[in-house]
C-alpha cells in the first residue's frame, strides 16, 4: 500500500496508483538526466520540496527560479518540465498525495486521513487559486518527510497511523502557509481581492468565516476584525452581498428557476434565498423578477 | 428628532452618514466593493454589487441606529466618485460592467482627439480635459471596440445614475457630475453636440441634466417600505466626491486653494469663471450658479506613498496597521529635503500639469548614505512637489495665498507640515474625515432651510488645526523643487524612450 521512497531514483515515470494515499520520493537531477514533461496526474496534488542545487522550471509554460528549501505545490493536470543546462544539479522530494481518496471516501475502506472534509475541499480551492504555489524558504516539508521515511524504515506498532498524520500535517502545514505567504508585504487590502475572488468563484460553496479566514491565512478573530475595518460588513453579511449581487443577474439576464438560482448562489433552500432576498432588496426573487 | 442622510458612492466603498439638522453627525457606516483589473489598464465595478451594497449600508444604519430612537429622516443626498460609464439596456438593465475612472482603455481616442482641432474646442466648451477617464473617451472606445453592447445601450449613465434609478425608477444626473463628462456645456448647462457627435450619442441616450439642488423625484414605493421611509422624505440629487469635499473645506469665499490626497490628488479652487488655458491642462465643475471648481488632478497620490511602503519598507513583517505609527515617526526623524534625495512620482504616467501617459518614476541623487527611510521620505515630498507643480501652473491664472488639505492622506500632521513647507504658505487641516459626506451636508441642510446659502452652511464645519510653514524648510524645498521641475523637463524624451520597452515587455 505505502510505497518505500527510494533515495537513488532520477527517472520521474507518471505511474499511476490511484489507490494509494500519497506517495513518496527523492528525485536526483544531474546534467545527462533525462528531463521528460511531466503531467501531474488528475486525481493529485503534488509538492516538490527543493533539497539542494537550482534549476529552472516551466509549468504551465511560465518560467520559475524554485531555490533550496522552497516547496512548490502543483494542482491536478499541471504540466512540468525542466529547462535544459549542464549546470544543474539538484536533488528534490516529491511528494504526491492522492485526492480522490480524500473526496470521495468509501464507506468500504477506511478514510486514512482525518482531515475534515469541508476543511478539505476548502484547502484544495486554496491550491488551486495559487496554482503553481511556491512556499519560499520552508523546513517543515523536509521534516516531516524525513519523520514519514523514518515510520516506513523501522515500522514500529502504530505507524501506518502515524505515518497518516504525518501526511495530514504536511498538507495542513503547507495550506496555511501558502495564505500566510500570500500575505506577506502585501496590505488587507490585496488579501481582501484575493478572499473576494475566491468567494466568487465558488459561490454555490457553503462558506464559514473559518474557511474565508484560511484563504488569507488568519484565524478567525482578527480575520473579522479585519473584514470589518476594511469594508464594512462582516465576513458572512459580505458573502451574502455577492450572493445577492449574482443572484439579482439571473434573475434579469436568464430564465433560470428560483430554486436553481437559489443553489446556484449558495442558498441552503429557496426559502432561505427567498427570504433574504427580500430582506435586502425589499421585493421576493419572484416578484423582482415580474418588474422586469 | 430630524437628521438628513449622506450616501456617497466612492470608488473603494459606499459611505452613508446621517447629520442631525444642526449638521453634527448621528451615525456613519460603509460597505466595500472590488475594483476588478483584468488587464493593467482595465478598471471595473460591478453596478450590481455597488448598488446592493448602498441598500445594504442604507439599510443597515436606518434599521439600527434611526428607528429605535424615532429620528425622521427629512432628505437624503447622494454623491459619488466622477467618470464611471456604464451601458443599460432599454429595460435599464447593465450590459456588463461599469467602466470606473482609473480605466485607461481610451487613452490612445483621447491622445488622438487631444491633437485635434475639435478636441481642443470640446475641452473650451465642457471644461474637461480630453484624457482616458473622461466619459467622452469611454463612449467612444465603446462604439470602436465594443460593437454589440454599444448597439444595445438605450443610456449610457454613471453608477450614481443607477443607484438613483433603482431608487426612483427616473433618470437624472446633476450638473456637477454631468460637467465631468467631457459631453456636456459648460455655460448653456445642455449637453453639447459637438461631444455627443464625437461619442456617435444622441441627448436622449443620456440622463436630464438638474441642478445640485433637484429634489424633483420620489423613493419608489417598494422602497420606501424596505427602507421604512414614506413620500415625505426628500431624494437631492447631490454632486459629486470632489465638488463636496471642496465645498466642505469652507474655502468658497476665501482665495485659498484645496490641496486634497487620497490614493490620487488635485489642487481645487473655488471661481466664479471657469479656468481653461490652451494646454487644456485644468478641469472644471459647476457646483452651483455662481461657483465653478477648477484643478488639475494628479494621478500619483497616497498610491505612490504605498507603493513605497509595501516595495521598500523592510520592517513589515505582519500587520501594515501596527507599522504605520512607528513609520509616520521614522520618516518625522529624517531631515527635510531627505538629505538631498528627490522622487518624480510618475509611476502611473501622469495627469496634470504635465498630461503625459509614458512618463515613469525615479529616484535622483542617491548616494551611499542614504536608507530605506530616507527613500519613502523623498517619495512623500516628491507627491507633494507634483502637487505644488500643479499649483503652480494655476498660479499663473488664479491668485492664492492659503491652503486646505483634505483626504486621507494629506490630512495627517506630517503630511500637512511637509504641504506647508513646500508650498510656503499656512494650511488648514480638515478634522472630519468624511468630507465628502460633510459637503452633502451642508448641500442637505441649505435644500431643506436651515440655512440660507452654502455659505452660511459653512457653519457645520469643524474649525481646522492650522499650520504655518518654516521659512527655512521652506527655502531648501524650493531649491529641490526646481530640480524636480527641470528634471520632469528634460526628460521627456527618455520617458518616452522607457515607456516604449515596458509596453513592449
Amino acid at each position: 500500500m505505502l510505497k518505500e521512497p527510494t533515495n537513488t531514483d532520477n527517472q520521474i515515470s507518471s505511474g499511476n496508483h490511484p489507490t494509494d494515499p500519497f506517495f513518496i520520493r527523492t528525485l536526483n537531477f544531474n546534467a545527462a538526466s533525462e528531463r521528460p514533461v511531466y503531467v501531474v496526474n488528475d486525481h493529485e496534488i503534488t509538492m516538490f520540496h527543493l533539497i539542494s542545487g537550482n534549476i529552472e522550471w516551466i509549468i504551465d509554460n511560465q518560467y520559475f527560479t524554485i531555490l533550496p528549501n522552497d516547496l512548490l505545490v502543483v494542482y491536478p493536470k499541471s504540466t512540468i518540465s525542466w529547462v535544459e543546462s549542464s549546470l544543474d544539479i539538484c536533488t528534490i522530494y516529491e511528494i504526491r498525495i492522492n485526492v480522490e481518496s480524500l473526496l470521495a471516501p468509501h464507506i468500504h475502506k477506511p478514510l486514512w486521513s482525518g482531515i475534515h472534509h469541508a476543511e478539505f475541499n476548502v484547502i484544495l480551492n486554496l491550491f488551486k487559486h495559487y496554482n503553481p504555489a511556491i512556499i519560499p524558504e520552508c523546513k517543515f516539508p523536509a521534516e516531516i518527510v524525513s519523520k514519514i521515511m523514518k515510520e516506513i524504515a523501522n515500522e514500529e506498532l502504530g505507524f501506518k497511523t502515524r505515518t497518516y498524520a504525518l501526511v495530514d500535517e504536511l498538507i495542513i502545514s503547507t495550506a496555511r502557509c501558502i495564505g500566510k505567504s500570500s500575505a506577506r508585504n502585501t496590505d488587507f487590502k490585496e488579501q481582501f481581492l484575493i478572499l473576494d475572488k475566491m468567494l466568487r468563484n465558488n459561490l454555490s460553496h457553503q462558506w464559514t468565516v473559518a474557511e474565508m479566514a484560511g484563504i488569507v491565512g488568519f484565524g478567525i478573530t482578527s480575520f473579522t476584525d479585519k473584514v470589518k475595518n476594511h469594508s464594512g460588513f462582516s465576513p458572512l453579511n459580505y458573502l451574502i452581498s455577492l450572493r445577492i449581487t449574482e443572484a439579482i443577474k439571473l434573475i434579469k439576464n436568464t430564465d433560470i428557476s428560483m430554486t436553481h438560482i437559489a443553489l446556484r448562489t449558495g442558498f441552503y433552500s429557496s426559502q432561505h434565498f427567498s427570504s433574504t432576498f427580500k430582506k435586502v432588496t425589499g421585493l421576493s426573487p419572484k416578484d423582482f423578477r415580474k418588474k422586469d | 428628532m430630524d437628521c438628513i442622510i449622506t450616501l456617497e458612492i466612492g470608488t473603494t466603498s459606499t459611505k452613508v452618514v446621517v447629520f442631525d439638522m444642526l449638521g453634527k453627525q448621528i451615525a456613519s457606516n460603509k460597505g466595500a466593493y472590488p475594483t476588478f483589473h483584468n488587464h493593467t489598464h482595465i478598471s471595473e465595478q460591478d453596478p450590481e454589487q455597488v448598488f446592493i451594497t448602498a441598500l445594504f449600508v442604507l439599510k443597515s444604519i436606518i434599521n439600527n441606529h434611526l428607528l429605535s430612537s424615532k429620528r425622521k429622516v427629512r432628505a437624503i443626498v447622494f454623491s459619488s466618485s466622477m467618470h464611471s460609464v456604464l451601458p443599460v439596456d432599454k429595460n435599464g438593465n447593465p450590459l456588463g460592467n461599469a467602466i470606473i475612472w482609473s480605466d485607461n482603455r481610451a487613452a490612445s481616442i483621447a491622445e488622438d482627439l487631444k491633437k485635434t482641432a475639435l478636441g481642443d474646442e470640446i475641452y473650451q466648451k465642457t471644461g474637461t480635459p480630453i484624457h482616458a477617464m473622461s466619459p467622452l473617451a469611454k463612449i467612444a472606445w465603446l462604439r470602436q471596440n465594443s460593437k454589440e453592447i454599444y448597439g444595445q445601450t438605450a443610456k449610457f449613465i454613471s453608477l450614481k445614475e443607477y443607484v438613483l434609478y433603482q431608487f426612483t425608477d427616473e433618470y437624472f444626473i446633476d450638473y456637477s457630475l454631468a460637467s465631468a463628462t467631457g459631453l456636456f456645456n459648460l455655460k448653456s448647462k445642455k449637453w453639447e453636440e459637438d461631444s455627443l457627435k464625437f461619442a456617435g450619442i444622441t441627448t436622449d441616450q443620456l440622463s436630464t441634466p438638474v441642478p445640485i439642488n433637484f429634489d424633483g423625484f420620489k423613493l419608489k414605493k417598494t422602497m420606501q417600505k424596505s427602507l421604512h421611509l414614506d413620500a415625505s422624505t426628500k431624494l437631492i440629487i447631490g454632486s459629486t466626491d470632489g465638488c463636496f469635499a471642496t465645498l466642505s473645506t469652507g474655502a468658497m469665499q476665501k482665495d485659498d486653494a484645496i490641496i486634497s490626497i487620497t490614493s490620487g490628488g488635485a489642487v481645487r479652487v473655488f471661481g466664479k469663471e471657469c479656468l481653461t488655458n490652451d494646454k487644456g491642462t485644468f478641469f472644471n465643475y459647476i457646483l452651483n450658479d455662481d461657483y465653478y471648481i477648477s484643478g488639475g488632478p494628479t494621478s500619483n497620490g497616497g498610491l505612490a506613498f504605498d507603493w513605497s511602503i509595501n516595495n521598500i519598507y523592510k520592517n513589515i513583517e505582519d500587520d501594515l496597521d501596527k507599522v504605520i505609527p512607528q513609520l509616520f515617526n521614522e520618516l518625522t526623524k529624517v531631515q527635510a529635503g531627505s538629505n538631498g534625495l528627490l522622487f518624480l512620482p510618475y509611476l502611473q504616467g501622469e495627469r496634470a500639469p504635465i498630461w503625459d501617459s509614458n512618463a515613469r518614476a525615479m529616484f535622483f541623487g542617491l548616494n551611499i548614505t542614504h536608507q530605506p527611510i530616507h527613500m519613502i521620505r523623498a517619495v512623500l515630498e516628491g507627491i507633494i512637489f507634483e502637487m505644488f507643480s500643479i499649483a503652480k501652473s494655476i498660479l499663473k491664472h488664479r491668485q492664492f495665498n492659503a491652503l486646505h488639505v483634505n483626504g486621507v492622506y494629506a490630512a495627517t500632521p506630517l503630511w500637512s507640515q511637509i504641504i506647508s513647507d513646500v508650498f510656503g504658505m499656512p494650511v488648514s487641516i480638515s478634522q472630519y474625515p468624511l468630507s465628502a459626506n460633510l459637503g452633502s451636508a451642508m448641500l442637505g441642510l441649505t435644500v431643506m432651510g436651515e440655512y440660507k446659502s452654502l455659505q452660511e452652511a459653512s457653519s457645520i464645519i469643524p474649525s481646522p488645526i492650522e499650520l504655518n510653514p518654516s521659512v527655512s524648510k521652506h527655502k531648501l524645498y524650493q531649491k529641490l523643487f526646481d530640480i524636480f521641475e527641470s528634471l520632469t523637463d528634460k526628460l521627456e524624451e527618455e520617458f518616452r524612450q522607457i515607456a516604449e520597452i515596458q509596453t513592449k515587455n
